[in-house]
């Protein structure tokens, strides 16, 4: 392992990773006086492999790879970075917790077997997340095909947070056979980490060559589900599409989950499709994962923003250009919570569904921040440590404020959010110069979008 | 109705390291005009400022008679904008962002927009991140140029492009301009290209503009003073070069330079002219020091 790569990487996210480290020791501290059971929190994945991803679509594969040290010791220092090193952090972190929790709250005392739980919950996913990373898109050919293998690894990447997080939690509750549980999810840690290890090697020299394979062939007209062959479209069709994007890659995010469900927690639990402990665990999972349902619209937005240029430089004005934006964010929110109320009115109830779409309007109109924050700050570590808090805290609140998210208050905030978003963004988008100047746009735009 | 496509009065915006203005800038109807400076000089900062990217601390702007933020969509539906900066990468491919531009502008020339694409060799179902950065800026031209405005403003347009890349470019930008209707902005670093098509030039350096006026009038007034001389230099003239007793200025007035030099007692006078560059470099560099 090479330490200074280790170093480096450590002393440009030292910021993003004191913040992680922060929010978790204050979430297992909770957790621990609150025996909400052990409950994965994921932004400890933002330790490692989410870091390293940012890293790696800026280029730093082909920075490393000319480097004077071998090959096996760098795949040996990401793996580190990415598994080895977070993992560590997250038993010591979760061993002052409880300390913490021990000393100032009497009642509850040290509990050896919810730390290993709370290792291993951390260890497995954190090896499934990094062998994600090592499959996802690294050019345009993928990126943009929506090839299977790129579906597949863009999914196991994001279930793997909700996964986690699901699994803690059921095993928690599950009367048989915790330890065998754990036992199984860190077999499919260490797998999925040496195999992780294995594909280490290939991911760098596919990142480092910054070029396609094979440049696409000119033409071969390929009629796209969102290529709507119409005449001059304008922002009604942009709002269409981005919206369609948006709702198909939620249905497939449901989709997957179910699978998920399914097939995965089947084989530790017992579950099967369609019985009472799926429908819990289903839907447990997508209100778990609520958040990034109705986060993503602002994110999809926030990736249409590394066109800032262009959109300002037509024929609109600062606030005719919110507008659009906003009509955008809005129907894509109200379209993804007619689509959670359905599935959880079929799993569930009414009055269930009614009230998770309260949470989920509010948790979406909080995440319309992020809009104002990247067109302030762009796409770079002062925006993500900004913007953690306001999605994890968003969907953290539900546990531990459960009067609001549930009520109509919840609506108001939402209303709120997104009203100060609207106005901050058109502010924005008439007196800064920042949103127009962010180099790191363009490195997002090519991790977003690919690169020839 | 203004003979100005462009009147920029004591135009101010102060950053924490960079202070533009206050700035005059004026571009006559029909005309191409080069913005010339060094990089950081405040070149791209004026023109964003145009185009509401950012907000003025003072000053006016006025483009094709009207004032660029009080009537910034009328403005922006007659003006167009080209810069290397401009990401179409959201749009995945060049039909798509061709289909969402053309949906704001009604003079909007697609027969133009195809024969342009032709040339340049940018085929309509090819994909953006795929396109060579030369090639994006040929698209962001064909974009601009097919809405067919009164107003181009061109920022670093010939940055990355090869030699035949940016003859074609600047044939398009001739062709464009021949009725004499349309009038084009280039700001560029790229002198030489600027020499042969600018017809105005304005030279900006530290945010303040140096020297503006017509190419072939700024040309033929400014010349190279080569002299020898000991004691102090006359008034009138920017130093481009010293060699212990030997001389070289920038002037725009070389007889009366040349007299007060011989009144002075300098020896071996000779004067030329100067190009764009020189001239560039005389003033810019008398600043920088």
């Amino acid at each position: 392992m090479n330490t200074t790569i280790v170093q480096n990487f450590l002393r440009r996210w030292g910021i993003v990773i004191g913040l992680c480290s922060a929010a978790q020791l204050a979430f297992t501290y909770f957790a621990s006086t609150r025996e909400t059971g052990n409950i994965f929190f994921p932004l400890i994945l933002f330790m490692g492999p989410v870091l390293l991803s940012f890293d790696l679509s800026k280029g730093i594969a082909r920075a490393i790879l000319l480097l004077p040290v071998q090959r096996r010791e760098v795949t040996k220092t990401l793996c580190w970075i990415g598994i080895g090193l977070p993992t560590l952090w997250v038993a010591i972190l979760s061993v002052c917790s409880m300390t913490a929790s021990v000393v100032f709250d009497q009642t509850v005392a040290l509990d050896w077997s919810r730390l290993i739980q709370t290792v291993i919950t951390a260890f497995a996913s954190l090896s499934i997340v990094y062998f994600a990373l090592t499959g996802l898109p690294t050019n345009v050919k993928e990126a943009q095909e929506w090839s299977a293998r790129s579906l597949f690894f863009g999914a196991l990447w994001g279930f793997s947070i909700g996964g986690s997080m699901l699994f803690s939690q059921l095993v928690d509750r599950s009367e048989n056979n915790t330890f065998s549980s754990y036992l199984l999810f860190l077999i499919v840690g260490i797998g999925f980490a040496f195999w992780g290890y294995q594909r280490t090697d290939d991911m760098l020299s596919s990142r480092s060559t910054g070029r396609s394979e094979s440049r696409p062939g000119p033409s071969a007209p390929r009629k796209s589900f969102f290529d709507f062959d119409s005449e001059a479209t304008g922002f009604n069709h942009f709002i269409v599409t981005t919206v369609t994007q948006v709702f198909v890659f939620s249905i497939v995010f449901i989709v997957a989950t179910s699978v998920f469900n399914t097939l995965f927690l089947g084989m530790l639990t017992g579950q099967r499709m369609g019985n009472t402990s799926w429908i819990d665990s289903t839907v447990r999972s997508l209100s778990g994962q609520s958040f990034i349902f109705v986060v993503m619209p602002s994110f999809f937005l926030a990736t249409k923003l590394m066109a800032a240029r262009v959109f300002r430089s037509l024929p609109l004005s600062a606030s005719q250009l919110s507008n659009q934006f906003f009509k955008l964010v809005v129907i894509s929110i109200i379209a993804q919570i007619i689509l959670l109320f359905t599935i959880m009115t079929l799993l569930t109830d009414l009055a269930s569904a009614q009230k998770l779409s309260k949470e989920f309007f509010m948790m979406g109109g909080i995440g319309t921040l992020i809009i104002p924050l990247i067109l302030r700050f762009g796409l770079k570590s002062t925006t993500l440590v900004v913007a953690m808090p306001i999605v994890f805290l968003s969907a953290l609140g539900r546990i531990f404020l459960p009067e609001i998210y549930s009520t109509n208050t919840s609506i108001i905030i939402g209303i709120v959010a997104i009203i100060v978003s609207r106005f901050l963004t058109e502010w924005l988008l008439a007196t800064s110069s920042h949103a127009y100047h962010q180099l790191n746009q363009q490195k997002f735009a090519n991790a977003f979008y690919g690169k020839g | 109705m203004s003979e100005n496509a462009i009147e920029i009065r004591d135009l101010r915006k102060s950053f924490s390291k960079f202070h533009l203005g206050p700035l005059d800038l004026t571009v006559p109807k029909g005309s191409i005009y080069g913005f010339v400076g060094p990089n950081g000089a405040g070149k791209t900062t004026t023109l964003d400022l145009l185009f509401g990217m950012g907000r003025r601390d003072g000053g006016s702007m006025n483009l094709i008679g009207m004032d660029a933020i009080e009537n910034e969509v009328a403005v922006k539906q007659r003006v167009a904008y080209v810069s290397p900066d401009l990401n179409y990468q959201v749009w995945s491919k060049v039909k798509h962002v061709i289909k969402f531009i053309r949906g704001f502008y009604d003079r909007w020339d697609q027969a133009y927009c195809e024969e342009l694409l032709r040339r340049f060799k940018i085929e309509q179902s090819d994909k953006i991140a795929t396109l060579s950065f030369g090639n994006k800026i040929k698209l962001a031209l064909v974009l601009a140029l097919a809405r067919r405005p009164e107003l181009l403003v061109l920022d670093e347009p010939t940055v990355g492009l090869d030699a035949l890349s940016k003859r074609e470019v600047f044939s398009q930008l001739l062709t464009m301009i021949q009725d004499g209707k349309h009038t084009i902005l280039i700001s560029s670093h790229g002198l030489t290209d600027l020499e042969r098509f600018t017809d105005h030039i304005g030279i900006i350096n530290e945010g303040r503009m140096l020297l503006e006026g017509r190419t072939d009038e700024l040309l033929a007034t400014h010349q190279h003073i080569d002299f020898e001389i000991e004691g102090e230099l006359p008034p009138g003239g920017h130093l481009v070069n010293q060699d212990r007793n030997r001389h070289r200025v920038i002037t725009d007035e070389p007889e009366n330079y040349t007299t007060a030099l011989k009144q002075r007692g300098a020896s071996h006078i000779s004067a030329h002219p100067v190009n764009l560059e020189e001239l560039f470099i005389g003033l810019v560099g008398e600043n920088e020091e």
